[in-house]
């Protein structure tokens, strides 16, 4: 296990300095960022670094599902003449970074992870995508996720993404191909999508950060949708300020989606931990029930709290009942709306589909209506009473998910009732923020004694992104967990 | 708890114009009485007179969205 050095390896200072496959994953970035703005790495070089980490890993960690190697080339060679000009568009100039499947790069398949849409190619990028590259960036590829962006599942069309911490575990979707590349750094950075948690699980399980914006915060144009009431898109990279840098340029109104609102979102939020000292901060008492969480993760999530109390910040727990049914909640409304968003899929080429899915989407199709409908009265109950404890507290904290990485799912095949049951508590930590829609951020705060990264979740009011930055970065810098690589390395 | 039978989720899926057969009817079957069963367990009557908004009162939105 190695620390990530936030610089190049070699002699201090030196001018001309060069990355590799191996230097690079090391390099956050913000820094690779500041690397190429003093042009000691052109991002040709950061190009090239990544394409040999792709090279050499990708084959076994079935992270990137296309890699756009001449395209990334190319993109690498006009951000050099710019800076030639002296023009930088910000920090992820010449920054290279990898796109989930589900978001639209012009020229390439959006598949969404299913074989149906192989062909389905983009005439024109996501709004996201075209920030990204108005920043900058540079579009490496892009990345595995669980087949239209639905459900725990064995069978990936484009290769199985493996949890670069051990292959036996899951890496958590559906963003799985974002969290195994970011976490393997086989790009600096990545976008993900976020409905009931696919950007914080993946997260979690593969010791990197990830952020779910406020719903409205990032435009959803040009992204599949999963749950239309639900999906963001948002960014996934191994610090938090990396996050924040990936949030500044993706996030804005949009005329192509009319929930991306005109929010203001403030700068750069690093500052020391004094301005954690008026902060009070909740601890959802629910989700650090020994019945319900595994003793690992409430002794991480534990000391996480204290380490946030060394810092300045008040923390008491906050009973918020609702949060223990989202569960259910979150299934019945995402079914129905993904059987619907796919009704055309599940008449016509159902054969097609992998097997958890095409359960999956022909149930959603067919859930009654009374329970669709008690399941958003049930949902406005849970919202209020989050919303509400924002009266009281600015923040909240609890864990990301029960567990470190589970193993994989031994089976496809679901073969009674009860067994479905108990998958509905899957994303049962994570969804209660979705339908919230408040801004949700992963952050990593220990291992297991297995060696499996552990998540701590950090959840603000609606676009209160910095203040939930702000906390995640003060402790990951006091924490020290930021930047650990997984054993892949 | 109200179970639906094969039957039930046969008719349905008539309804919605989905042709369904075993094996994947048996599993669908499990997976919508999973559903309906968590679903009644959430015994919340205060949820009862709410009208559920697809978001709350006052949440921004873009320009075409006002």
């Amino acid at each position: 296990m190695s620390r990530c050095q936030c610089r190049l390896a070699g002699p201090p200072g030196r001018v001309g300095s060069r990355v590799d496959g191996d230097s690079i994953g090391s390099i956050s970035a913000a820094a690779l960022g500041q690397l190429i703005w003093r042009g000691e790495v052109s991002p040709t070089e950061a190009v090239n670094a990544y394409l040999d980490r792709i090279d050499r890993l990708n084959g076994r960690l079935g992270a990137m599902t296309l890699v756009g190697r001449s395209e990334a080339l190319a993109e690498a060679r006009v951000r050099e003449e710019e800076s030639a000009r002296g023009i930088s568009r910000g920090p992820l100039h010449g920054v290279p970074v990898g796109i989930k499947e589900q978001i639209d790069v012009a020229g390439w398949p959006t598949t969404g992870g299913s074989a149906i849409l192989r062909d389905s190619v983009a005439e024109r990028d996501a709004t996201v995508t075209a920030l990204l590259r108005q920043a900058g960036a540079i579009i490496l590829g892009k990345l595995n996720m669980t087949e239209l962006a639905i459900a725990e599942t064995i069978e990936f069309p484009y290769g199985t993404p493996m949890n670069p911490w051990n292959p036996d575990r899951s890496p958590g979707s559906s963003s799985a191909g974002s969290g195994v590349a970011t976490a393997a750094a086989l790009c600096a950075a990545s976008l993900g999508g976020d409905t009931g948690g696919s950007i914080r699980i993946p997260a979690a399980y593969c010791g990197i950060v990830g952020l779910r914006p406020t719903f409205g915060r990032v435009s959803r144009a040009g992204t599949m949708s999963a749950c239309w009431s639900m999906d963001t898109i948002g960014p996934m990279t191994r610090t938090v300020k990396d996050a924040e840098i990936v949030l500044g340029a993706i996030a804005g109104p949009d005329p192509r989606d009319r929930w991306a609102a005109d929010v203001r979102l403030p700068g750069p939020s690093f500052v020391k931990g004094d301005r954690l000292k008026d902060l009070r901060i909740g601890l959802v008492s629910e989700f650090t029930d020994p019945g319900l969480v595994d003793p690992e993760v409430i002794s991480a999530v534990g000391a996480a709290a204290g380490v946030i109390e060394s810092l300045g910040a008040s923390v008491e727990e906050v009973s918020l009942p609702m949060v223990l049914h989202a569960g259910p909640i979150h299934w019945t409304l995402c079914y129905v709306e993904f059987g619907q968003l796919n009704r055309g899929i599940i008449r016509d080429r159902a054969d097609e589909l992998t097997h958890m899915v095409r359960i999956a989407v022909t149930a959603g199709s067919l859930i009654p209506g009374t329970t669709y409908y008690r399941a958003l009265q049930l949902r406005d109950m849970l919202r209020g009473q989050i919303l509400g404890a924002f009266d009281k507290y600015d923040l909240l904290l609890c864990p990301t998910m029960p567990s470190a990485a589970p193993p994989r799912a031994p089976d496809v095949h679901t073969h009674s009732t009860q067994q479905v049951t108990a998958g509905l508590t899957a994303a049962g930590l994570t969804a209660p923020f979705s339908h919230a829609g408040v801004p949700a951020l992963s952050v990593p705060c220990g291992f297991t004694a297995e060696r499996l990264p552990i998540g701590l979740q950090i959840i603000g009011r609606p676009f209160a992104e910095q203040l939930v930055f702000m906390l995640g970065g003060a402790y990951e810098e006091a924490a020290g967990w930021g930047g650990v690589n997984p054993p892949v390395f | 708890m109200s179970e639906l039978s094969k039957d039930d989720v046969i008719a349905l899926a008539r309804v919605a114009g989905i042709d369904l057969r075993d094996p994947d009817l048996t599993e669908v079957a499990h997976h919508i009485n999973a559903v309906l069963a968590a679903m009644e367990s959430i015994d919340v009557p205060e949820a009862d007179d709410i009208e559920p908004m697809p978001m709350p009162a006052g949440w921004p939105t873009g320009p075409s969205g006002q």
